[in-house]
């Protein structure tokens, strides 16, 4: 997977990560399957930009993320945090680091601790900081701000708010230990269409603001298409086509890549090539041999099936799996 | 677009949830048809009374708390409202059915998928042992679903969240309806399956007998499916009409606001116009038009009067009074 080109100004890069889980069984619970998590995944995360991950449930976009957070080690690979490599460090010195990557998750209503209010969900991180007292009411104030929520909220708790208030508490209490790089899990997929502007807006003005650089998660590719300035798009477990927005959007190489783009419900549509993707996603625990798209790619031959498929470049920063992107399937029908 | 076949009319429909000290009122004279064979879309954000009002279709809006306080639910020329249970209970499943955002908790996890299909039809039928068989394989498979064998004897758990909903479609076809209608679908599916399932609903229609009722707040979804679009805010259609007019030319500023929210439309990184400020609480609702604190258009006429919903096109109705105005006038 070295044909990806790392640049310098990456803030994270990811190298051949791999996670693959056991399925065990029986009285001696040996594994007798393995779930194929990731496989050689090699991505970074532009310094102050956004890398938007898209594909289906179950594809490995919420291992990786897990992965990034040290909450999972990865199998094989490196993980490389501004020029450090942090995936194999004890947690003792990765502590340091920790509060640098931040993750908000996609479900406003189960992400914030019901019980706790609003100051002190957000004061935890800062303790951990060494704030001291005095000086922690006010950053609370400045958070909650920050995100677009009146510091008068902060000794309320959060049943009182709604999925978009809640998501941006979530985003606060991200941004309580001054990250530089925020894992978006899928944080608009819950919310409704006014509410999901208001959090992506936020989201854009907090990373001019704070030079933040976001790992975007989402299965919307309008809304990845918005935010990020690279697009990777993953299926089951690997990366198919990693491009730059544009490259993705106007130049689709991978089949996959185009089949998302054209079930993508448009307002406007601009072309209307619709050919639904047959049949659901394989499953991870035996994934399909050669290329793992082949059982629902409608190009997919005999020469698909034989052997993986490498990563290959076809242009300056545009990588895509497929032995068939060569030829011109761009009239994809 | 009125051509005598219309099969469900809910005409100003009220409908209110009463707790000990406060009254919310959902739905505040609700307006709306299904012509025979029309594909419907009723679009909204969260609490705009959507769900609120599909279910007092089927007369499931438990009372109380709920009250449905005016108005009538015309189906095939008979009121709903006015129907007892067991007049009711022949209705659900037969001649409309319902099908529901989350397909796994709307199956019964302890039955297998043949349980429940048989189910509905014996609910209302009493075809023969054979018949029945031979009429789940042909549910089964025309939902695309793949070996009708091992699905029927599947249990929910074992199918993935494409197939649950494609056997929910299933069953809610049983009967053969005329009217389905359909809250939320697709929401929690992916784009791939989501776009399966919207063909399905497609080809369902196709023979022209049947309805679709469409109730979601994807508006991409709309545009691709319906025929008619209503748009719901505050538990009031504020815009309605043909879906292209809708689209290409919306006269309201709320579906205005919707449109502009949606990523994919604007420049990359641009920040979305969106709708300031949130959906107003139904027991709290501002006087007047109930969009004017969010509005950026709103006078001081549109916080002392509701608007009427007026024709601006054809079959095209809205409203605001003032985008119709400035629409007359351009």
């Amino acid at each position: 997977m070295t044909t990806v080109r790392m640049e310098h100004n990456a803030i994270l890069q990811a190298r051949g990560l791999s996670k693959h889980f056991p399925i065990r069984k029986g009285f001696l619970q040996r594994p007798v399957g393995w779930v194929h998590a990731l496989d050689e995944v090699s991505l970074e995360v532009p310094r102050g930009g956004t890398l938007g991950l898209v594909g289906e449930s179950g594809c490995g976009k919420s291992t990786l993320a897990r992965i990034i957070l040290k909450l999972l080690e990865p199998d094989a690979g490196e993980l490389v945090y501004q020029d450090r490599e942090i995936s194999g460090l004890p947690e003792s010195l990765f502590k340091p680091l920790r509060k640098d990557i931040q993750i908000v998750f996609q479900d406003p209503y189960g992400s914030l601790n019901a019980k706790m209010s609003i100051a002190s969900t957000l004061e935890d991180g800062l303790r951990v900081l060494g704030l001291p007292k005095h000086l922690r009411r006010e950053r609370i104030g400045t958070l909650l701000e920050q995100v677009g929520l009146s510091p008068d909220i902060r000794n309320r708790y959060p049943h009182e708010f709604s999925g978009g208030q809640r998501q941006r508490i979530g985003l606060a209490r991200a941004l309580s230990v001054e990250p530089k790089l925020i894992i978006c899990d899928e944080p608009v997929s819950a919310l409704d269409v006014s509410i999901q502007a208001k959090i992506i807006n936020q989201l854009l003005t907090l990373q001019k603001q704070l030079e933040l650089s976001y790992l975007f998660i989402s299965h919307d590719l309008n809304v990845v298409g918005h935010l990020s300035h690279r697009v990777a798009v993953m299926y089951l477990g690997q990366i198919m086509e990693y491009a730059s927005t544009e490259d993705i959007f106007a130049a689709p190489r991978h089949p996959y890549t185009q089949a998302l783009l054209a079930a993508t419900p448009r307002v406007y549509p601009e072309q209307q090539n619709k050919q639904p993707l047959s049949g659901d996603v394989p499953s991870p625990i035996d994934p399909p041999k050669g290329c793992r798209f082949h059982t629902r790619c409608p190009f997919g031959d005999a020469e698909c099936r034989q052997a993986p498929v490498p990563l290959e470049a076809k242009g300056s920063g545009h990588v895509v799996r497929c032995l068939k992107a060569g030829c011109d399937n761009r009239n994809f029908r | 677009m009125d051509t005598g076949n219309t099969l469900l009319s809910i005409r100003d429909l009220h409908i209110s949830f009463i707790s000990d000290d406060t009254v919310s009122r959902a739905v505040v004279g609700l307006n709306f048809k299904v012509n025979t064979g029309e594909t419907v879309c009723l679009v909204g954000e969260s609490g705009c009374g959507k769900t609120v009002s599909s279910l007092a279709v089927l007369g499931l809006i438990p009372q109380p708390p709920g009250s449905i306080e005016q108005g009538e639910i015309i189906f095939a020329g008979r009121d709903l409202l006015g129907l007892s249970e067991p007049e009711l209970r022949r209705f659900r499943g037969k001649a409309i059915s319902m099908i529901f955002q989350d397909p796994l908790t709307s199956l019964n996890p302890v039955f297998t998928v043949k349980e429940q299909i048989r189910e509905t039809i014996l609910a209302h039928e009493s075809p023969g042992a054979e018949a029945l068989q031979q009429r789940l394989y042909k549910l089964i498979s025309s939902v695309g679903l793949p070996s009708p064998e091992t699905t029927l004897a599947a249990y929910p758990h074992q199918l993935s969240g494409g197939q649950r909903q494609r056997v929910m479609i299933a069953m809610a076809m049983s009967c053969n309806p005329a009217l389905i209608i359909a809250d939320e679908p697709t929401t929690a599916l992916d784009v791939t399956v989501q776009d399966q399932i919207i063909q399905l609903f497609k080809s369902s229609v196709q023979d022209g007998s049947r309805s679709i009722l469409y109730i979601t707040h994807d508006l991409g979804v709309v545009a691709n499916l319906a025929q008619r679009v209503y748009v719901m805010y505050s538990g009031l259609i504020v815009e309605q009409g043909p879906a292209a007019t809708l689209f290409a030319k919306p006269l309201h500023p709320y579906t205005r606001g919707l449109l502009a929210s949606l990523p994919g439309t604007a420049k990359r990184g641009s920040l979305l116009p969106g709708i300031p400020g949130s959906v107003p609480d139904p027991s709290d609702r501002p006087a007047g038009c109930p969009f004017h604190p969010r509005c950026s258009l709103s006078l001081e006429a549109c916080k002392q009067r509701l608007p009427q919903l007026k024709e601006c096109g054809q079959n095209h109705f809205s409203r605001c009074p003032i985008l119709i105005h400035s629409k007359k006038s351009s």
